[in-house]
Formats: C-alpha cells, structure tokens, sequence
C-alpha cells in the first residue's frame, strides 16, 4: 500500500508543479488576450477533457512506444517509465489546470489592473501586488484539483504503464490488481485510505474556493465605491 | 382471433431473441470469436455475448452477481474457486483446451528465439507478461523463467499487463520481448509481426482451461451452447488456434 501511495503522491507533486508553470501562463493568456487561432488553440488544449483516458494513454503509447516517433528520431522510449506516465498525467490534467487558472485570472476586474497603473505602479508592481494575490486562491485550488485529479486517473496509466512497482504502479492500478486477485480485505482498505485522502484534497479546495470568491467580490467591488 | 394471438406470441418470442453471456479468458480472444460464428450458424436464435478479460476479473465479478451464463477460464483454479463459493452448476466443471505458453519477440529486434536464455540478450530491455496475480498465463511465464533459472536476472526487465491481451499489445507496441498465450500466433494482429517460440513443457506444462456453468443459469440455449463447445467443430477451431483438446 504505501509504495504505490508515496508513487502516486510523487507524481501528483511533479503532475501540479509542471502544470502550474505550464498551464498558469497559458490561463493568463487565454484570460486576457485576443489572438488569431485562439478558439482552435483552447479546443485543442481541452481535449482530454472529454477524450477517455485510455484512448489518450492508447495514443501515448503510439507516440513513446518502441515504433513510436521518439524511438524513431531521438533513440529512446518512454513507456513503462515514471516520465512517461508523468507525461501522460500532465496531459490528462492540461483541461483541468488550464481552466481553472483561466477563470482565476478572469475573475480580476481589468479596472482594478488600470487603476494600479494610472496610480503608478509598474508592470512587476501589478504583477505582484494586484494580480497574484488576487488569483492565488484560484491558482491554488486548481493546483490541488489538479493534484487530487492524479489519484483518480486509470486509464492513462493503465495503457501506457506496465505496472511496475515504484515506477509506473499507481495506487488506482494497484486497487485494481488487488480486487482482481481477490485480495479483498487488502483492497477495501487500501480503498479506505484513498477516500480520506482524496475527501481531505476536496474539503481543502472546497475552502479555498470559498475563500477565493469572496476576496475576489471584495476586491472588485470596494474600487467603485 | 385465436391465431391472431398465437402468431403474436410466436413474434414475441422471435424477438426476444434468446441470448448467453460468456465471460472469456483473454487469450481466447479470436477462437472464441469463430466458435461463437460456427454456433450462431447452427443456432439462429440464439444470441452470444462475449466478455473478454482476465480469469481472476471474472471470478471477481461473477461473485459480485455478474450476469454470465458460462465463464470460459485460463485455467482451472479460478473455476474452482467459483465452484469452492457454490457460483457454478454442479458437474459442469470440465477442461475444455490445453494452452501453451509462447515466447513472442518482435520483428524489430531481430533476435529469433530458440530458448529463454534469449531473454538474457541486452537487445532485449523490457519483456511483457501478464499480471502472475490475476492472469494464468502471467503466473505460467513467470514460473517458466524461474523453472528456466532466468527469474532473478530478468526480473527488472519485467513489465506487466492486466490480462494476456494487453500483455500482447504492449510486447508489440512497447516492449522487446513478451510471454503470451500461443494462440495469440495465429491472431491477425500478430501474425507475421514478430518471431514465436512455444515454450517447452518441462518450462511450462500446458495450462488446463476449465469451463462452466454459473450457478442457476443451465437454461437450455446455455447448456446448447455448453455442449457445443465440446463439440467437434468447436474442437477444431481451437486445434487451428494451437490449443490441444481433451
């Protein structure tokens, strides 16, 4: 049990931090700027929203496997490896992450962003007094969504994993293997232990997006008055 | 007014096409499929529906109240194991094929095998078995390699697949090497994509599938289609898929 979980928080970890560099940019972008294919852009990035996972882990397996371009051109596979899986998780999240620091960035009224400048501040000072602190609680909780969204894929890892302890064998994949060796008590409370976890994970995003909604109300309404 | 009625009913019952379900073991996968042809010409009326999967998953969900009528095994325990829970028809526990184990390298490596020491070779980085936990075919590779003395040196070079299907799909898309089910071979899929060695019975004695019955479920278009798998015909697509029949 606690192989798998500390792989699974491993890869949860690298999975939000990559996403969090990767898609926060991208959410800035999409937020607030106009550009031609950006509706093409977004669709494609959304994608695995609504693709299954195990036709995406199919495709990943194409792509790193042993005829795939990777081998082809640069010698080396993925698959089977904690990088490839890592790859395919940060794929799978890209929606989730992606959307969720678009609306974070969203929710700041530009006229707060134009006041700050017509008062003075430089770009970095709007960056870091203004902006951050005003989409930090969104750019968390996606990054926790993100990290709890890692605990709860199959399909990706199954297709493109192998199931190697320490590696690639991901707490989902192990409950699995357990019931399908009707190793049942193991199973149930390893599942048990998936629960709190994931339980604790909401609960946390669930304050924060509290919280993040009422700053933001305050923070956009108290420049009007 | 009469035959009015009686021809509605005769519709009826046409169109309620009588159906089995069949849980497979996955290396079954094509066999079964042209056992389930050659049946469904002799038996219009009836419908088969197949699942294909791992043994140990079927035994899972056959025990949780799975709606299969006959569960067509890898081997011979998680049979038994149904039958040890009372799930199965009493008596209708029967081997119905002998499977062997087959060492599968694809074309791309270039290596043809003619032992299990080729596993050895550093050409091969990854070999693809079943999980030995839930897949019968995954626990005759890896008693194979250990009866061979190979086990320990070739263990972190294992990769495993939740049942022998996907064990196959990853020894061609991803892996050098894979340990699968003989009949895979004579699959179009494989065919002609890599080199096949079937492995020596003194390695891997041949894995005796059982079949049955679950429990309460002998209606006569399940035990039509129980005692055709016995039969001849379905004897000699097994035979063409490499199997041995009893």
């Amino acid at each position: 049990m606690l192989e798998p979980l500390l792989l699974t928080v491993r890869l949860a970890f690298f999975t939000s931090l990559l996403l969090l560099l990767i898609a926060a940019p991208l959410g800035w972008v999409f937020a607030r700027k106009e550009f031609r294919g950006k509706a093409l852009l977004e669709t494609l990035l959304l994608l695995p929203l609504v693709l299954p996972p195990v036709v995406l882990g199919f495709y990943l397996l194409l792509f790193l496997g042993k005829n795939g371009p990777l081998q082809q051109w640069f010698g080396f596979s993925l698959a089977f490896t904690f990088e490839g899986v890592l790859l395919g998780l940060v794929l799978f999240n890209l929606p989730f992450a992606l959307s969720n620091y678009r609306e974070a960035f969203r929710g700041i009224d530009p006229a707060i962003l134009e006041t700050a400048r017509t008062l003075g501040a430089s770009r970095w000072q709007v960056w870091r007094e203004v902006i951050l602190p005003l989409a930090a609680p969104g750019l968390l909780s996606g990054t926790l969504l993100v990290f709890a969204n890692v605990f709860g894929d199959f399909g990706v890892v199954l297709m493109i994993g192998g199931s190697l302890p320490g590696e690639t064998q991901v707490v989902s994949i192990y409950i699995y293997e357990l019931t399908q060796a009707l190793r049942l008590p193991e199973a149930s409370q390893a599942a048990l232990v998936l629960v709190l976890i994931s339980f604790t994970l909401m609960y946390l995003i669930r304050q924060l997006e509290a919280r993040w909604k009422s700053v933001t109300r305050l923070a956009t309404q108290s420049p009007s008055r | 007014m009469h035959k009015i009625l009686i021809a509605v009913l005769v519709g009826l019952g046409l169109a309620q096409a009588q159906e089995v379900r069949v849980a497979v073991a996955a290396n079954l996968r094509d066999a079964f499929g042209e056992i389930a042809r050659a049946f469904q010409r002799e038996n219009p009326s009836i419908k088969v529906t197949a699942s294909f999967g791992s043994s140990g998953g079927f035994v899972q969900q056959i025990t949780q109240g799975a709606p299969f009528d006959i569960f067509m095994a890898a081997d011979t325990d998680f049979p038994r194991a149904l039958e040890r829970s009372d799930l199965a028809e009493p008596g209708t526990l029967q081997v119905y094929a002998k499977g062997r184990l087959a060492l599968l390298i694809p074309n791309r490596v270039g290596l043809s095998p003619t032992g299990l020491g080729v596993l050895t070779d550093p050409k091969i980085a990854r070999i693809a078995i079943a999980n030995p936990q839930t897949a019968p075919y995954g626990r005759a590779a890896q008693e194979a390699l250990r009866r061979a003395g190979l086990l320990e040196q070739v263990r972190g070079k294992l990769v495993f697949g939740q049942d022998i299907s996907q064990a196959t799909q990853l020894t061609l898309a991803a892996a050098d090497a894979g340990l699968t089910a003989y009949s895979f071979a004579f699959t179009p899929a494989v065919k002609g994509q890599g080199k096949v060695w079937v492995v020596p019975e003194r390695l891997a004695p041949p894995l005796e599938q059982a079949y049955l019955i679950v429990k309460g479920r002998a209606r006569p278009e399940v035990r039509t289609l129980y005692d055709f798998i016995r039969g001849e015909q379905a004897k000699r697509i097994l035979k063409a898929f490499g199997y041995q029949v009893p």
